[in-house]
């Protein structure tokens, strides 16, 4: 109550003082006006204004530190951000960058499979069947692949199967466009061979290994057999033809007073990851053709399991 | 009213006059509020004593002086909003708060006509966004500063 008493007392008060308060407006606004006339119809008066904004000087040099200090502490939080968002921005292009660079390297590395299986396809006839793997082994137990290529397509039983390193295995079932190949290095395979040095033959047996190894037992103790050597098919088993690389001896072993060697064959194709392979074009074997116990070029003892 | 409470009402006209000096992007300087006017009319409202029309002359001249607008023209400006906004404080303090709001854009929109339409004369037009645009966040402020402060 007190406080609106005093509000309108001060009003009225005020509206009393009104013609004198409109006379003091009235003079303030007229010179006012003056100024501004004066000001821009005589340019010496910019000398007075000058005097002016100098003695400012120092309240707008104030202004502008305290503002520039402020931009300055929200330019760094600013670019702070702006850095992060680039370096972010970055890190993404480069993984998307390192995804293309791993798919130009896989790209590369097909392309120069190709290229070695056309090249081993025009060493080796022109109408052999080109395949690729299917990802997937329903037993990991053992070393077998499936491929695209089945029995519409001309793949058959005991067709031996290549890629540009050497023999992967041979095609041990049929089906109507797929087959599956067992690899040289299963357990259930053996293959005729012999070093390309010396002409010896042996038998290439597949271990099973994880590492692929394969082992050529029964070599004679007296042999000259050096590790590095080559293997190759020999072709006397029927199917393979013979001169294909199969490996290169990383190991032989002479256990003392045994009468043979035991000679440790790393395998020269792909047999980790196939992709790329190649069925070579032979004639499928004569049905109730029957292989001798070991002969490994053949289907039935290869596929025997 | 004590002379800390007449030192702080003046205070608030000078950091109003900074202020309006501070440069800033043109896009947020189109958008700043007539800060002189807003303190003037919290001036009159809160403070009618202090609220003397050579006081508001002075302080629009300063920032005729600090913003390089030609003299006279904010003087011109926030004498005439100080005059009306003294002649409308009664009518302020006894409104509902919308009127009340209504009252101060009106004293605002009489502050920035004058400085455009006189300021227009002698080649010191601003543009009409920029002046509805200081209109609006002047109104703002004058909003926020009814809310949170009693009358």
């Amino acid at each position: 109550m007190n406080r609106w008493t005093a509000t309108l007392r001060a009003d009225r008060f005020r509206r009393r003082k009104g013609p004198s308060r409109a006379g003091e407006c009235l003079l303030i606004c007229l010179l006012s006006f003056g100024l501004l006339v004066v000001e821009a119809n005589f340019p010496a008066v910019q000398k007075v204004r000058g005097i002016g904004e100098l003695m400012l000087v120092p309240v707008q040099a104030t202004v502008r530190l305290v503002s520039g200090g402020f931009r300055g502490v929200q330019g760094y939080f600013r670019e702070q951000s702006s850095l992060m968002r680039e370096n972010q921005e970055l890190r993404t292009r480069l993984l998307l960058q390192d995804v293309d660079l791993q798919q130009m390297s896989a790209l590369k590395s097909e392309n120069e499979e190709l290229r070695s299986l056309h090249a081993l396809n025009a060493q080796l006839g022109s109408n052999n069947l080109t395949a690729e793997t299917l990802p997937g082994n329903p037993d990991p137990s053992r070393h077998r692949v499936t491929l695209n290529k089945g029995s519409r397509q001309g793949a058959f039983i005991g067709q031996p199967v290549v890629d540009s390193g050497g023999v992967v295995g041979q095609v041990t079932r049929d089906y109507l466009v797929t087959s599956e190949a067992l690899l040289i290095s299963d357990a259930n395979h053996a293959l005729n061979v012999m070093f390309e040095r010396t002409g010896l033959q042996a038998i290439a047996l597949g271990t099973g290994r994880r590492d692929h190894r394969l082992l050529l037992p029964f070599v004679p103790a007296h042999a000259d057999v050096i590790q590095g050597d080559t293997v190759v098919s020999s072709g006397t088993g029927g199917l393979f033809p013979a001169g294909l690389r199969v490996g290169v001896v990383e190991d032989v072993r002479n256990s003392s007073g045994e009468a043979f060697l035991e000679a440790f064959v790393s395998p020269s194709a792909n047999l980790e990851n196939p992709r790329q392979v190649l069925l070579l074009r032979s004639e499928p074997p004569p049905p109730g053709a029957e292989p001798g116990p070991v002969n490994g070029d053949s289907p039935a003892a290869a596929a025997g399991s | 009213m004590t002379e800390g409470a007449v030192a702080r009402n003046y205070a608030l006209v000078g950091a109003a006059l900074l202020i309006s000096v501070v440069p800033l992007p043109q896009l947020v300087g189109l958008w700043q509020p007539p800060w002189l006017a807003v303190a003037l009319i919290w001036l009159v409202i809160v403070a009618p004593e202090d609220a003397r029309l050579a006081v508001a002359a002075v302080a629009g001249l300063l920032q005729d002086l600090l913003v390089g607008s030609p003299l006279g023209l904010h003087a011109l400006a926030a004498t005439v909003l100080v005059f009306l906004a003294a002649n409308m404080r009664h009518w302020v303090v006894s409104s509902p708060p919308w009127l009340r709001f209504l009252l101060a854009m009106l004293m605002m929109t009489a502050y920035l006509g004058v400085v455009a339409l006189i300021g227009g004369w002698f080649d010191y037009a601003g543009s009409w966004a920029g002046l509805a645009s200081s209109l609006m966040t002047g109104g703002v402020l004058i909003l926020i500063a009814f809310l949170f402060v009693r009358i």
